[in-house]
């Protein structure tokens, strides 16, 4: 293929304009390089005939895993996806654009953002929504260096409860390490949930802040009421990772109590993509915005007094503010944040309520089928959103006894967690029959 | 003006989506957990939605409507069939979770785009992890800090960066705890190399150089700033986004570095999506490889493999594998190109570039007279007399239908012009804006008033972006 439109005509005008005879003259201050080979790469390149034809091989050695029932969850969600997001993405007048940093022509890119951070603020429950982070991992860590920036520094230590996403764990380790400063403790797990108690006699005054999962890692949804009271008792910032398809039905973690709320939004319109992308949202109190990592987008009026949007609190931003930036990050994750403005507009005031009521009404469904074949559910059946552990310690087997009936049954947690068991999500995705088909391939 | 998606709401109105389905069945939900009260989501029928983010669209310049000269950005052409072969839904579909035997293809498309990667950086190994190139900063900051740390050499804390530096090296090196330390250029925009010789010490834990710098101007010295960095026990890390300068003609691994990130969305044609995502992947010389982020991509005889078991890994750095719907668009690309087509792209980049230079320099002020590649940084010094900034310029030629240049950056140039036309545009674009530059700088002579209100023609004129820093509107409300 070819991607360039200079004609040999052109480039010899270009040269003489230039007053050099030859391309390489404008490398010449490049030093003598070894033979410059290529030990992977092709010579030529193909032709999108030849790329059609070799992609639909890769694509097809994945094997026909996409024609089986799917229960996984653990972070990812197969939820219905609108045919008018996918049509929305393809306008390349959005996925061509850079960031908005000339409003006047960038206002389609401005006011979605603009509508998107309304949309956020409406789920978890808080005044204001960044336009978006790498990923709810990535998010639930900046919340933790944002508590930090918070005491200015002077609150050096950070709880974080065991049931959190194990890999949200992993990258909040990977950051911290680097820095003496911040202290970090783990909360235990008690049945499912973590260790309130622990909680109670480990924070303390030196504590910034205390992150929890909503639901938790094994689908329990915790005491959160309890838990943000001893966090704000104890004048901490309660950080709470979060399932954003949960405020369908139950109450947001703003409305509970939490200050920063954070999480992964490939549920609302994304699709799963092997990981990514996906974005992460970040939420917080008004009083917090100068703390605030990432972008944010504000509503102004033009000389004529005409509403428009802008990037505001630049100076917060590393462009600016270099190495005292509340965050690094530049680039991050908008087409992804359009993606779930045209969902959320799709599914609806009413819709979204509808959706949440119908996974809880197949998660009860499905609760209820494995009781009747004796298969037990660990932990409390009454704080389940759409996610449980099914009672089993040879998880990794069944989950490939299933695979030959055509179902993936669900996330062993054999090398996961502490415990063993089979982690299950359902979504509206997932009918009754399916249901039926995995308990009754998981009883076999 | 558009009106707010929520201000079109039609109180009541619903979108059908879910099938019927009988459950007779209760919540079993605790229902203290409930909540009372519906979200304000918007009521809009499928039909106004689609106009609605339809005309949004058209409300934005893009690359497939207008020619977008960002300097820093490298705004190429996004191919087409990248897009397509990205959307497959056996790529798009797939769970990280699913067994690994059932995902050997997508597997296959991060693993050759890893060697793709390792070709052209002359390093040894590369990870696709990182979400955009600050992320990628930051990992290979993180490696850099661990390698030090197992090496028992901690107290190496000193990060030199240059003071042309994009503002994410500064950000993501204090991140990993280290301190950073400016470091001027010198006339000819180079690195001063007296300048790093009193940090040549055992607490220099390394450098940070774009290269090309953010002026456009390879530093020939790079090996030799190299060999100094690496003969005083420090590490040399390369910011890659101007990988577009370079395809086919020098490697950094030869010229020393160690580490360095990519930026697929610059300089592998995966597009900006008003911001993201990117993708940032790291390459590091061989004795870096223990410490690389987890998992990585193997090849274990006929089978790929996610690999966690890794020596000295600093760890996950995001949830999963990467941007995989980027990392599927880099490889097509390379594929498309191959060898040949990546040098081209480098050598029309960089003619491009030069071309405009020599004629946009007979009415614009350049700071820097050595040469340059993919881009180059004008000034306003010649229309400054009339009172025109920069950013009056620049807002003028959203009138003519161009994208501004970056403007203000890099930091090094007052009142910086910063262009960088790619490889992608044809002759007669190129030429498009250097009239309309031209014509912008006879206006700013004859008619100042003109520039320094622009733009005139837009559905927007100015922002008051004062009144946004000081009373923001974050969100709409009922």
């Amino acid at each position: 293929m070819k991607y360039t439109q200079l004609s040999q005509e052109d480039i010899n005008e270009m040269l003489q304009v230039v007053g050099i005879s030859d391309i390489k003259e404008l490398f010449k201050d490049i030093p003598e390089n070894e033979k410059y080979t290529y030990k992977y790469l092709q010579e030529k390149g193909l032709t999108e005939i030849e790329l059609r034809e070799l992609f639909s091989n890769y694509a097809k050695s994945d094997h026909d895993i996409l024609d089986y029932k799917s229960f996984l969850g653990g972070g990812f969600y197969q939820h219905f996806i609108p045919s008018i997001v996918y049509s929305i993405l393809a306008r390349s007048e959005f996925y061509t654009a850079y960031t908005p940093y000339q409003p006047e022509v960038s206002q389609g890119s401005l006011q979605m953002i603009f509508e998107f951070q309304s949309m956020i603020s409406e789920i978890t429950g808080l005044p204001i929504s960044n336009a978006s982070m790498y990923d709810g991992a990535t998010a639930f860590t900046e919340a933790f260096l944002m508590a930090y920036r918070l005491f200015r520094g002077k609150k050096k230590k950070f709880l974080y409860a065991e049931s959190v996403n194990p890999i949200y764990k992993n990258v909040l380790k990977t950051y911290m390490q680097f820095n003496p400063n911040f202290q970090m403790e783990e909360i235990p797990t008690r049945n499912g949930k973590l260790d309130i108690e622990y909680l109670r006699n480990h924070i303390d005054e030196d504590t910034a802040g205390v992150g929890i999962s909503y639901p938790n890692f094994y689908g329990q949804i915790e005491d959160l009421g309890e838990i943000v009271k001893i966090i704000k008792d104890n004048k901490s910032i309660a950080i709470a990772t979060y399932y954003p398809i949960v405020s369908s039905v139950l109450k947001t973690p703003g409305e509970i109590g939490f200050d920063i709320v954070v999480g992964n939004g490939q549920s609302l319109g994304n699709p799963i993509y092997f990981s990514g992308p996906t974005f992460g949202f970040f939420s917080t109190k008004m009083d917090f915005i100068r703390q605030m990592p990432g972008r944010l987008i504000s509503e102004t009026v033009d000389e004529d007094g005409k509403r428009g949007f802008v990037m505001t609190l630049q100076t917060r931003e590393q462009h600016i503010r270099r190495e005292r930036a509340t965050s690094n990050i530049c680039s991050n994750q908008t087409l992804n944040t359009l993606a779930a403005a045209v969902y959320l507009s799709f599914i609806g005031k009413h819709g979204f309520k509808k959706l949440g009521e119908r996974i809880l009404k197949l998660t009860a469904y499905a609760m209820q089928k494995f009781k009747e074949v004796g298969i037990c559910i660990k932990y409390d059946p009454k704080r389940i959103f759409n996610e449980f552990v099914l009672d089993i310690d040879n998880s990794s087997e069944i989950v490939k006894k299933c695979l030959d009936k055509k179902i993936i049954a669900g996330i062993s947690l054999e090398k996961l967690t502490d415990e063993n068991g089979l982690l299950i999500a359902i979504t509206e995705m997932n009918s009754t029959r399916d249901i039926d088909a995995l308990i009754k391939a998981i009883k076999e | 003006m558009e009106k707010l998606i929520f201000e079109m709401s039609a109180k009541g109105y619903e979108n059908i989506f879910l099938p019927e389905e009988n459950l007779n069945i209760e919540f079993n939900i605790d229902k203290n957990l409930l909540k009372a009260e519906t979200l304000d989501l918007p009521e809009v029928g499928e039909l106004d939605i689609i106009r609605h983010y339809t005309r949004l669209s058209q409300l934005n310049y893009s690359i497939d409507t207008n020619f977008y000269p960002l300097g820093s950005c490298t705004m190429k052409y996004n191919p087409k069939i990248n897009e397509e072969i990205s959307a497959y839904s056996e790529f798009k579909d797939l769970h990280p979770y699913m067994p690994e035997h059932s995902v050997q293809g997508i597997l296959k498309v991060m693993y050759d785009l890893q060697n793709y990667l390792i070709d052209i950086s002359g390093l040894s190994a590369v990870t696709l992890l990182p979400s955009a190139g600050a992320h990628g900063e930051l990992a290979g900051n993180f490696i850099m800090a661990k390698y030090f740390k197992v090496k028992g050499e901690e107290q190496r804390k000193i990060m030199l960066i240059p003071d042309s530096a994009h503002g994410t090296n500064p950000a993501s090196t204090v991140m990993a705890g280290f301190k950073p330390v400016q470091i001027t250029s010198d006339e000819n925009g180079y690195i001063d190399i007296e300048q790093l010789k009193p940090y040549l010490n055992d607490e220099l834990a390394g450098i940070m150089i774009t290269q090309p710098n953010t002026l456009g101007i390879f530093d020939p010295n790079f090996h030799i700033i190299a060999k100094m960095i690496h003969e005083a026990g420090g590490l040399v890390y390369m910011d890659g986004a101007n990988m577009n300068a370079m395809l086919g003609h020098v490697k950094p691994g030869d010229i020393g570095a160690d580490v360095m990130h990519f930026n697929l969305h610059k300089t592998f044609s995966t597009p900006h999506g008003m911001g993201g995502p990117g993708s940032g992947p790291v390459a590091v010389r061989d004795f870096l490889v223990e410490f690389l982020p987890i998992p990585i991509v193997e090849k274990r005889g006929e089978n790929y493999k996610l690999n966690y078991d890794i020596k000295h890994t600093i760890g996950n750095i995001k949830e999963g594998y990467g941007n995989i719907g980027v990392i599927i668009r880099a490889l097509v690309y390379f594929l498309s190109l191959g060898q040949v087509g990546l040098k081209e792209t480098t050598d029309i980049a960089v003619l491009n570039a030069a071309y405009m230079k020599a004629k946009l320099t007979k009415k614009y002020h350049i700071k820097y007279k050595t040469l340059t590649k993919h881009e180059f940084v004008l000034d306003n010094k010649y229309q400054e007399e009339k009172g025109i900034r920069t950013l009056d310029i620049a807002k003028r030629l959203l009138d003519y239908g161009y994208h501004a240049p970056t403007i203000y950056f890099p930091l090094i140039v007052h009142e910086a012009i910063m262009i960088e036309p790619t490889e992608s545009e044809s002759k007669k674009t190129i030429d498009e804006f250097i009239d309309i530059m031209l014509k912008i700088a006879d206006e700013a002579e004859t008619d100042p008033e003109l520039v320094k209100t622009a733009p005139h023609n837009l559905h927007f004129k100015r922002f008051d972006e004062t009144r946004a820093a000081k009373q923001p509107i974050l969100r709409w409300k009922k």
